[in-house]
């Protein structure tokens, strides 16, 4: 079954949306199938919470999310990015009710970036942030503790243990790091969707979650927690297709008629706004790091945001001594490392003793994907959707 | 009836009339947010002086990394409370540290842009790692500090008593910003914001602002959130800046007159305040004496102000605009503090902090 709409939907069509015209029969049933078998999905052992701002690919992956049995999901905080927090935070409870999965505490988050104004990106998600594909009002509520809050007493609760994917700008997680200076070693991990060390989208320089929030960003690749950056280096390889809309509309779960539904808008969407490319799986590719990384190749880098350009704040760069044009052969890679210096941008001031533009040795804090096994990627986001 | 009875039954008559009369008083409410360093000294004193009012409610001591680290900052904010009899006020653990800014890069900016006089936790002269607690003449606390974080406890203050509650910020502005980037409406919900900071074009001869009339240190530490709190919607924004903060002086006659009193304020005070140097300032305590007494200031204004987030020589100064310059981009007016009556403001001083303690 999959769901069309006639001409532009605005924002208050689908806030408004009644479920008496959406839901339909279709639904009930495998809603139904869905909370059986939930309490075999909730049982996995790897902790994650999933900071997101759904967001057409942040869907996807909160369904793919649901339907990883190795995944225990503490906790989804919503935030302002893709569109605003009153559209994250219901997109993200109704990926949470279609997959039956209300066990889930869901807190809101950030409605700014952390100092500066908030971008949306309505030319991507569509006005609604889900292509304009229409599903009812949540009836689930958020908890009554903010997005920090909650990843704060989780992180607390099992130090060491929980990984933080994150799916849109960082202003939730730059938050709680910076209200409680021991959270940083107590998280076992970032997994991003966001950034790139090969050009931007929302800018020639940056990509769109990063640029959103870069002060958020910097202090999260400052922190010290290991970092797994899913850039666009590689989720620009992963767009949609027909074949895949095909696949997911056979299936017979909630999920899977869902999928459909948001991935046929965004095509649909995408297609209407003339791009030669996408709609890509950004988020569900980032996901994809955390439950198969072999499907990715990955290399280690020293990565730091812009926060000062005119035109590039929110850049991502990666400094390694093993890439790029400086890079050397193997028998000299260890001098290479020690050697190397994080250089900023020349100083204008003359006459320093010292070269100032020295930040610090090379010591890298990210794991970042450079390549992907496509068809093994959409196997794993359109197999497990689908089933 | 005897008329011993009737006089008790009037005794206690009139004390449950007084009493509710001090009921029927609302007091002010009011959350300090500080960089607690101590013992003594201008954060403590400026504490001491909100709590020792009998107007005041303090709902609870926010504390921020800025003149000293964190942690030792809550060692003496807790040392102080016990040694005044006043461990009711909780404390509550803030930012480590300021929210983009690191000290490695502060101090390659300081090699291409000038030595900053005054850094704080960061001041090599004294500098040791935040985790240590340095000296603690006063002794070490007992009490233990709250397990719910600063940012947080001022939302939810902000949110059980709407409109009632006055932030103030005595030091680096990061757990304020934290508070307004979990709940947006954190600044319309508190009352106002009184903060001792920025600086326009101060008239000393103190080398510190020699060079450096913009700079700050309260603001410099954390210029983002700095901007952050700056552009919220407060309903109202007092600023004690350093113009106005080198028109006093502490001295030591001023700590004579403190330590003459017997009270556990005053033997603190008298016990562990000294003088520094050439410039003691009364910074934090004119913020606080002039929020308790507004007729302590003689002249004010208003300007627009906004902090320089560039990079560059001007990282962490401030901005300000009066109305026919006021850029375009929204910036929020401030009412500026230019002159006092210090013979008042000493008196108040030394009023408030030779006081007992009042109970909660």
């Amino acid at each position: 079954m999959s769901l069309r709409l006639v001409g532009p939907v605005t924002r208050r069509q689908f806030v408004t949306s009644s479920t008496a015209a959406v839901v339909g029969a279709g639904f009930a049933g495998t809603i139904a199938a869905a909370q059986a078998s939930k309490a075999s999905l909730s049982g996995g052992s790897m902790r994650v919470i999933i900071d997101t701002d759904p967001g057409v690919d942040d869907a996807f992956a909160l369904l793919l999310a649901m339907r990883s049995p190795e995944l225990k999901i503490e906790a989804i905080t919503p935030v302002a990015g893709n569109v605003p927090l009153e559209l994250t935070l219901p997109n993200a409870l109704r990926m949470v009710e279609i997959a039956g999965r209300t066990d889930i505490p869901v807190a809101a988050g950030a409605r700014t970036p952390l100092v500066r104004r908030l971008v949306t990106a309505a030319y991507a998600h569509g006005e609604n942030g889900l292509g304009g594909a229409l599903f009812p009002v949540p009836k689930t509520k958020p908890v009554s503790q903010p997005a920090a809050e909650l990843i704060r007493q989780i992180i607390r609760k099992y130090p060491g243990e929980v990984t933080l994917i994150t799916l849109g700008p960082l202003t939730n997680l730059a938050t709680a790091l910076g209200s409680d200076s021991e959270l940083a070693g107590m998280v076992k991990g970032v997994v991003m969707m966001g950034g790139s060390l090969s050009g931007g989208n929302i800018t020639p320089a940056a990509e769109f979650n990063i640029y959103v929030d870069p002060e958020a960003a910097r202090m999260v690749f400052q922190s010290g927690i290991p970092i797994t950056m899913v850039g666009l280096d590689v989720t620009r390889k992963t767009a949609l297709t027909d074949d895949h809309v095909r696949i997911l509309s056979a299936g017979k779960s909630a999920v899977s008629q869902a999928a459909a539904t948001i991935a046929r808008n965004a095509i649909d969407h995408n297609r209407g706004q003339g791009f030669l490319i996408g709609p890509n799986m950004h988020d569900s590719l980032a996901l994809t790091a955390f439950l198969d990384p072999s499907i990715l190749r990955f290399d280690d880098y020293y990565v730091d945001v812009e926060t000062n350009g005119e035109l590039t704040a929110g850049q991502t760069l990666g400094y390694s001594p093993n890439q790029g044009d400086l890079r050397r052969s193997p028998e000299m890679q260890k001098q290479a490392e020690s050697s190397m210096v994080i250089r900023g941008s020349a100083p204008t001031l003359a006459g320093t003793r010292i070269s100032p533009v020295l930040r610090d040795k090379y010591v890298p804090n990210t794991k970042v994907a450079l390549d992907l096994d496509a068809a093994r990627f959409f196997n794993l986001l359109i197999g497990r959707l689908s089933s | 009836m005897n008329l011993r009875l009737i006089r008790i039954c009037f005794v206690i008559a009139l004390s449950a009339a007084s009493c509710l009369m001090c009921w029927s008083q609302e007091k002010r409410k009011i959350i300090i947010d500080q960089d607690a360093a101590g013992p003594g000294g201008t954060d403590q004193q400026a504490i001491l002086m909100l709590i020792q009012s009998p107007q005041t409610e303090v709902l609870g001591i926010t504390v921020v990394t800025g003149d000293g680290w964190l942690k030792e900052e809550l060692a003496h904010t807790l040392r102080m409370l016990e040694l005044v009899g006043r461990t009711d006020i909780p404390v509550l653990p803030g930012a480590e540290y300021p929210l983009v800014r690191r000290k490695a890069e502060t101090e390659l900016w300081e090699q291409m842009y000038g030595t900053v006089s005054w850094l704080g936790a960061w001041t090599p002269k004294f500098y040791h790692p935040p985790n240590e607690l340095g000296q603690m003449p006063e002794g070490k606390p007992t009490t233990r500090s709250s397990d719910e974080d600063a940012a947080h406890f001022l939302v939810r203050m902000v949110r059980k008593y709407p409109h009632q509650v006055t932030i103030y910020a005595g030091g680096p502005m990061t757990n304020v910003a934290l508070a307004i980037s979990i709940d947006t409406e954190f600044a319309s919900l508190a009352k106002e914001l009184v903060f001792m900071g920025a600086s326009l074009n101060p008239q000393t001869d103190d080398p510190e602002f020699l060079n450096l009339p913009r700079h700050e240190f309260n603001i410099w530490f954390d210029p983002e959130a700095s901007h952050i709190v700056l552009t919220a919607p407060w309903k109202k924004v007092v600023c004690t800046s350093v113009d106005i903060s080198v028109k006093t002086r502490m001295t030591q006659q001023l700590i004579d007159r403190v330590k003459a009193a017997s009270t556990p304020a005053a033997r603190y005070i008298g016990s562990y305040s000294r003088l520094f140097g050439t410039y003691n300032y009364l910074w934090d305590e004119l913020a606080a004496a002039a929020w308790l007494d507004p007729t302590v200031i003689t002249k004010k204004e208003t300007r627009f102000m906004d902090v320089d987030l560039d990079r560059g020589a001007g990282y962490g100064n401030i901005l300000t605009w009066t109305e026919h310059d006021t850029p375009k981009l929204e910036v929020r007016p401030v009412e500026i503090q230019v002159d006092l009556d210090a013979e008042k403001f000493y008196k108040q001083f030394v009023d408030l902090l030779t006081a007992p303690t009042p109970k909660p």
